[in-house]
């Protein structure tokens, strides 16, 4: 084909959002070698459609939706198996080793664990990757509305785990 | 003037155009309640984003680097398959004296590859009563890689992994410089077809590992055999889990079980 320019191109691009898949992917399956093995798929898929990204869409976009999917597969394999979800049972977090002596850190990081998967999705791709409402929703699959209230909802949540010492209590 | 949640959790988002920010700015300037639930949801996001700033730091491992370099072609089983299946659509009005030099060639390529194979990687492969096994090495890689997971350093690399007819996993390979189609069989690989790359496939694309793209003839076996689809990701890390043996029946003649 003559898209080769492109397709390293683009390749090259994918190689620099690698540390925010990991860490969206990780947020997902709250796993460190699930949230990788995802991202491996995700990238082998992106590798095999290439032609179907469009350069005018945003490549995170399109990036996080296929290790969005990539993980929805695995929770129906799962599920079909009936085996027990590791990452919800054991509550096991990621990134320990970086952030022990944080504990702030580390209790952001728990109370996201313990949020519903939609919410959680929901909050890792716009107050943490930063993706506007639009993008987010295209990713996530759901009208603009169900993303705000998925959000409006772990946010609520979060604050509640999180509530500073001062207790401002509701 | 007052403001719903969703309205000012969307302006800290960034999502207000920049009228309606003015007026929540200057709001929140003449009400402390309104300024504090600003503060709250630019708090909430600044400790998110603090928390997982140090994930962004930490080096990707080589296998997801890997397998983003991996070429096009061989990138994925599925499109390996599709390559195969596109190369039998050609074939379809091909009379059956070319169907019986197709089989032909690849009885010559196992001949022939056998025939190398045991000149420069006896070590790898055992012959049994007459059945090809493989061992060492090419054994190994066989059972513990993924695959298109193969580093530069391995000395094998798996193409794509399967449940074949014969209710047997099987996968095809490239060790060295041949390549084949290998079955689980009581925890060893029968190695069905063995083949070398054609020097043209070699010659022809560009790319570094070129020398290692598995052969049409292997595919065109794998194809054969081939119950189903192949394995993705996950279908193969849950068959080396069970070391390659009694694959689930394929998905598309078995409900999925609801107990």
């Amino acid at each position: 084909m003559n898209t080769t320019g492109t397709s390293e191109n683009v390749r090259e691009q994918i190689a620099a959002l690698l540390p925010r898949l990991r860490r969206f992917a990780r947020n997902l399956a709250r796993n460190p070698h699930d949230a990788d093995d995802m991202v491996q798929i995700a990238v082998e898929r992106a590798l095999a459609r290439l032609d179907q990204w469009r350069p005018d869409a945003r490549l995170d976009s399109w990036m996080f939706k296929i290790v969005r999917n990539a993980w929805i597969d695995e929770l129906r394999s799962r599920g079909r198996q009936g085996r027990v979800f590791v990452g919800a049972e054991a509550g096991e977090l990621v990134g320990e080793s970086a952030i022990d002596r944080e504990a702030d850190l580390l209790s952001v990081q728990s109370a996201m664990a313990k949020l519903p998967e939609d919410q959680r999705a929901a909050v890792s791709l716009v107050l943490i990757e930063g993706l506007p409402y639009k993008e987010a929703a295209e990713v996530l699959e759901i009208p603009i509305g169900t993303l705000t209230s998925r959000l409006a909802r772990g946010r609520e949540a979060l604050q509640r785990m999180l509530a500073p010492p001062e207790g401002r209590k509701t | 003037m007052s403001f719903s949640d969703e309205t000012l959790a969307a302006y800290v988002d960034g999502e207000l155009d920049p009228a309606a920010g003015a007026e929540i700015e200057e709001a929140g300037r003449r009400d402390p309640s309104i300024g504090a639930r600003l503060e709250q949801y630019r708090g909430l996001r600044r400790r998110l984003r603090a928390a997982y700033a140090a994930e962004l730091e930490e080096p990707v491992p080589d296998r997801l680097l890997a397998a983003l370099q991996s070429p096009a072609p061989d990138a994925s089983s599925v499109l390996d398959l599709r390559t195969a299946r596109a190369a039998k659509e050609h074939r379809k009005a091909a009379t059956a004296h070319r169907r019986y030099s197709l089989a032909a060639s690849v009885l010559v390529a196992v001949g022939v590859g056998f025939f190398s194979w045991r000149h420069f990687h006896s070590s790898a492969i055992e012959r049994v009563n007459g059945t090809l096994f493989a061992r060492g090495a090419l054994a190994a890689g066989l059972s513990d890689q993924l695959s298109g997971a193969g580093t530069s350093g391995a000395a094998v690399r798996i193409g794509l992994s399967f449940v074949a007819k014969s209710g047997r996993y099987c996968r095809t390979f490239v060790f060295a410089a041949d390549a084949g189609l290998a079955c689980s069989d009581a925890g060893r690989w029968e190695i069905l077809v063995l083949a070398k790359p054609a020097a043209s496939e070699v010659a022809h694309s560009g790319f570094r590992t070129a020398s290692s793209a598995i052969p049409v003839t292997v595919l065109e076996a794998a194809e054969r055999e081939m119950s189903g689809e192949p394995l993705d990701r996950a279908g193969e890390m849950r068959a080396r889990g069970s070391h390659w043996s009694n694959p689930p029946p394929p998905a598309s003649t078995a409900p999925p079980p609801y107990d």
